[in-house]
């Protein structure tokens, strides 16, 4: 059968049981052994189709409707997107830090990003925020986020820019964030950070030995940890509403033991509850050498996703319940949550899952006041550079890192994480420009993962899970 | 007799349509319009609210400054969200203080004895377009001294306008049809969507449909004041807009599951559809969908669609499924050329009312097919 009669579908066998996972529907039938046989045969001998295939075909399943091209809807609309509908702008206020963290992109191990003592001015940052406002007037509420190097450095110039936003966006629900390292949130700048709608990311890696073992002060090379959980600790109480608007986001390091951040984390109850931990592995996006995963932490990590589907299924009772593993659930239960919805089956010309309208949602600008997608593209990536402040937005780059799927086109319409999909510019950007090779390494985790995906949510459906446990258990 | 000069506050997309509408801007020697600085209006055309035509009034941010030029301030209902006590209030009442007239087109319930009492004081005129009082008594007695409760048919043609949801350019629709239509002679009344429309010459939607008393009560109500117009006013046709949506949109966002549409529905039966969509990359399917949609449910035959220059926020109704309809506007170029797309896909006639000249093209299918009606042999 010629590759595009094909459904369009994804078998796979688990617990001794037969799938596949249709693309149209977004669905994952079950079906018996003979089925899945002939729906794998290489090719249809021209013998009658099984009665059960007929009767999927029926229901609209195995369609061999596929995207003809590989067209991002929304480059039709950047302008309008991008000119009425700015969610948030990311201030870089400096490029200085008082860290010097391993796998910081700034730090050395990346590509071209290095620290720098570059500031932002406060004239610049108020275009900033002006220009925000200017392009948000059909945003329901708009974000204004400092980001450094480390952005308390310049604690002076992020409250002057609050109390301008204030007034000059009055109407508007406005609210603020900030990432920061922790080592400054002392009393003195806590205090003055009171009072506004302003949402805390602290990074902080897991305990002390962990943590030491990436970030050190830019002074004297000392591990961080100590300054950091004190400064917390000592705001937290003595201003416990702070909790709520302090997350911690904790930069995974895939050649320590999983275990020990994850007890951390369960064993800091008082610390950490009320606010939200997000885990990320460190980014091989941009970096010199790729780090490898070790064998323990690989081990760790995935028994203790065993052990949490065992706990959201009832089979045990010590919650191994911890914010970092999850996370790593977001998108099953996501997809969970959504398997009953029907969709309309794949257009013919559309865009794979994944990237969003570069700039559109957390437009970051740099201390020169070049504008970049998001804070996680690196700013020495000419690609990555979508316009400035005085120039506006660079149109046909951004529809050209919208549409990074034409990259691959061939490989999108005939995959099967086409709806799933995760990749945007960002994880194509090779440094200099957008690159397949660089995109296809990209594409075989999503592919891995997805699949992966779709069989742990066969493996919950097995052992009787129901789309109410999510809330239930799991405090998503 | 001297023209005033007017100032609109909070201006956003919702005051729009009366800026486009000659029988509201003849009215004012100078209009001016203040909007709040977060809205992102300030300092461009009015035009950029709604994404349409350029009108030529520049939005400030200042409202003290420019309030010595008024006579009258209009406070007007706005999309954005707004808060009475700290945006409003202080502003009407720095505005008696300063001897301007009053009028209200936002809900002032709480506060609008103390501001009709400050106006009084002051000596300047009070409006409140909101104190809609047409309840249901009326018509319930009328029908029971009669001893009929029963539905009496119209002998006046009826122009439905309805809208799929909410911000679909429905009352730009209604008002420039109503213009159009006028102006090839007929006399047109016209039951709007909104509830301050008798500040633009016609009737606010009536509030007894809000009120708690029978369904079917409600539908007899209807019935009767739409036929109250026909003999009163005696007009050549009735407009009739629904609002709100008529579709559920999710599990949320319910648009009042359709039910008001439906009872006025079974009160008239329009002899004439137009039904205003958001903007989307429509396929046959789809619109076929919609037409069926409205042919089960509220039992109409479409004549003519508008689509409006304003799409569903998917983004944001996904990532954070508000309690509202976000949407997007879209530029007339943008508009032109999706217009055609759809043109080419649609069993019936597409239009955008933002669109130079396509009131007069709706107008003309509306009048040619209530014309073919008025040829038959009718009693
Ligand atoms: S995983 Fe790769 S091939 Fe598959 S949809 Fe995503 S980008 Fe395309």
């Amino acid at each position: 059968m010629p590759i595009d009669k094909k459904p369009l579908i994804n078998s796979f066998e688990n617990m001794n049981k037969f799938y596949f996972f249709d693309v149209n529907k977004n669905k994952i039938i079950n079906v018996d052994e003979e089925t899945y046989k002939a729906l794998n045969a290489p090719e249809t001998t021209g013998s009658s189709e099984l009665p059960s295939i007929k009767k999927l075909k029926n229901q609209g399943y195995l369609s061999n409707n596929r995207v003809e091209k590989i067209e991002h809807i929304n480059g039709r609309m950047l302008e309008e997107l991008l000119g009425y509908n700015l969610r948030k702008i990311i201030l870089q206020v400096t490029q200085n830090c008082n860290f010097r963290c391993n796998y910081c992109v700034y730090s050395g191990s990346y590509v071209n990003r290095i620290h720098s003592n570059k500031r932002m001015d406060f004239a610049t940052a108020r275009k900033g925020i002006d220009f925000l406002i200017a392009h948000s007037k059909d945003s329901k509420e708009i974000d204004i986020g400092f980001y450094g190097g480390e952005p308390l450095l310049e604690i002076d110039l992020i409250t002057q820019c609050m109390d301008y936003a204030v007034k000059a966006a009055e109407g508007k629900n406005v609210t603020f964030s900030l990432t920061t390292n922790g080592s400054l949130l002392n009393e003195a700048n806590v205090k003055r950070l009171l009072g506004y709608k302003l949402r805390i990311t602290v990074s902080l890696d897991g305990p002390q030995e962990v943590h030491d073992k990436n970030r050190t002060f830019a002074s004297n090379g000392c591990g961080t940890f100590n300054a950091v959980y004190n400064n917390i600790r000592r705001i937290v109480e003595k201003y416990p509403e702070i909790k709520r608007n302090l997350s911690f986001s904790m930069v995974i390091d895939p050649t320590a033991q999983f275990n020990c951040l994850d007890e951390f984390i369960a064993g800091e109850e008082e610390f950490f509850n009320e606010s939200a931990v997000m885990g990320s592995f460190i980014s091989n996006v941009y970096r010199d050498d790729q780090l490898q995963f070790s064998e323990n932490f690989v081990g760790e990590w995935e028994y203790s996703k065993f052990r949490f589907l065992l706990f959201v299924l009832g089979k045990i009772s010590v919650a191994n319940n911890s914010q970092l593993i999850r996370a790593a659930y977001r998108e099953h239960f996501e997809y969970i949550s959504k398997s009953h919805r029907e969709i309309t089956p794949l257009a013919k010309q559309d865009h794979h899952s994944g990237p969003c309208v570069p700039g559109q949602i957390r437009l970051f600008m740099s201390t020169d006041a070049n504008f970049y997608p998001c804070e996680r593209v690196s700013e020495t990536s000419d690609i990555m550079k979508i316009g400035n402040i005085e120039d506006g937005f660079y149109f046909d780059k951004i529809e050209e890192l919208l549409n990074v799927g034409k990259l691959t086109e061939e490989n999108c319409k005939e995959c099967f994480a086409f709806r799933n999909c995760r990749i945007c510019a960002s994880l194509s950007d090779d440094g200099n420009q957008l690159s397949k090779e660089t995109k296809l390494k990209a594409c075989q985790d999503v592919r891995f993962n997805v699949d992966e995906m779709l069989k742990d949510v066969c493996t919950l459906k097995e052992c009787g899970f129901k789309k109410e446990m999510i809330q239930m258990t799991t405090g998503f | 007799m001297n023209k005033e000069s007017v100032l609109i506050y909070p201006y956003d997309s919702q005051f729009t349509p009366l800026l486009r509408h000659k029988g509201f801007v003849d009215n004012y020697d100078k209009i001016q319009l203040s909007s709040l600085p977060g809205w992102g209006l300030c300092g461009k055309d009015a035009s950029y609210a709604d994404g349409g035509e350029f009108i030529g009034l520049t939005v400030s941010q200042e409202f003290d400054e420019i309030l010595s030029e008024a006579d009258t301030v209009i406070f007007a209902e706005a999309d954005n969200p707004y808060h009475l006590e700290k945006m409003i209030y202080p502003k009407i009442f720095s505005a008696i203080e300063a001897g301007k007239n009053i009028v209200t087109l936002i809900q002032v319930d709480e506060k609008a004895d103390e501001i009709k009492k400050k106006c009084e004081r002051k000596g300047v005129r009070f409006t409140n377009y909101r104190e809609n009082s047409l309840d249901h008594t009326d018509f319930l007695d009328q029908m029971k001294s009669e001893f009929k409760k029963e539905i009496v048919d119209s002998r006046i043609p009826i122009l439905a306008v309805i809208g799929l949801a909410e911000h679909t350019n429905k009352f730009q629709l209604q008002l420039d049809l109503k213009a159009t239509i006028e102006n090839m002679g007929y006399k047109v009344s016209m039951v709007g969507s909104r509830a301050y429309c008798e500040l633009l010459g016609f009737h606010s939607f009536p509030a007894f449909m809000k009120e708690v008393i029978s369904e079917s009560d409600k539908i007899l109500c209807y019935n009767r004041y739409i036929k109250r117009i026909e003999l009163t006013e005696k007009p050549d046709l009735i407009i009739v807009a629904v609002p709100g949506g008529f579709m559920r949109y999710n599990n949320k966002i319910i648009n009042d599951f359709g039910i008001t549409a439906y009872e006025i529905f079974q009160a008239i039966v329009p002899d004439a559809v137009v039904l205003s969509l958001f903007h989307e990359k429509y396929t046959v399917d789809y619109l076929d969908g919609i037409i069926k949609s409205v042919k089960y449910k509220l039992g109409l035959e479409i004549d003519a669609f508008n689509i409006s220059n304003r799409q569903i926020d998917w983004v944001e109704m996904t990532n954070s499924q508000p309690d509202v309809i976000s949407t997007l506007t879209l530029n007339p170029e943008f508009m032109k050329k999706s217009i055609e797309e759809c043109k080419a896909l649609s069993q019936i006639p597409v239009f955008n009312i933002l669109e130079k000249g396509d009131a007069e093209r709706i107008t003309n299918l509306i009048i040619d097919k209530l014309s073919e009606i008025e040829m038959a042999v009718n009693f």
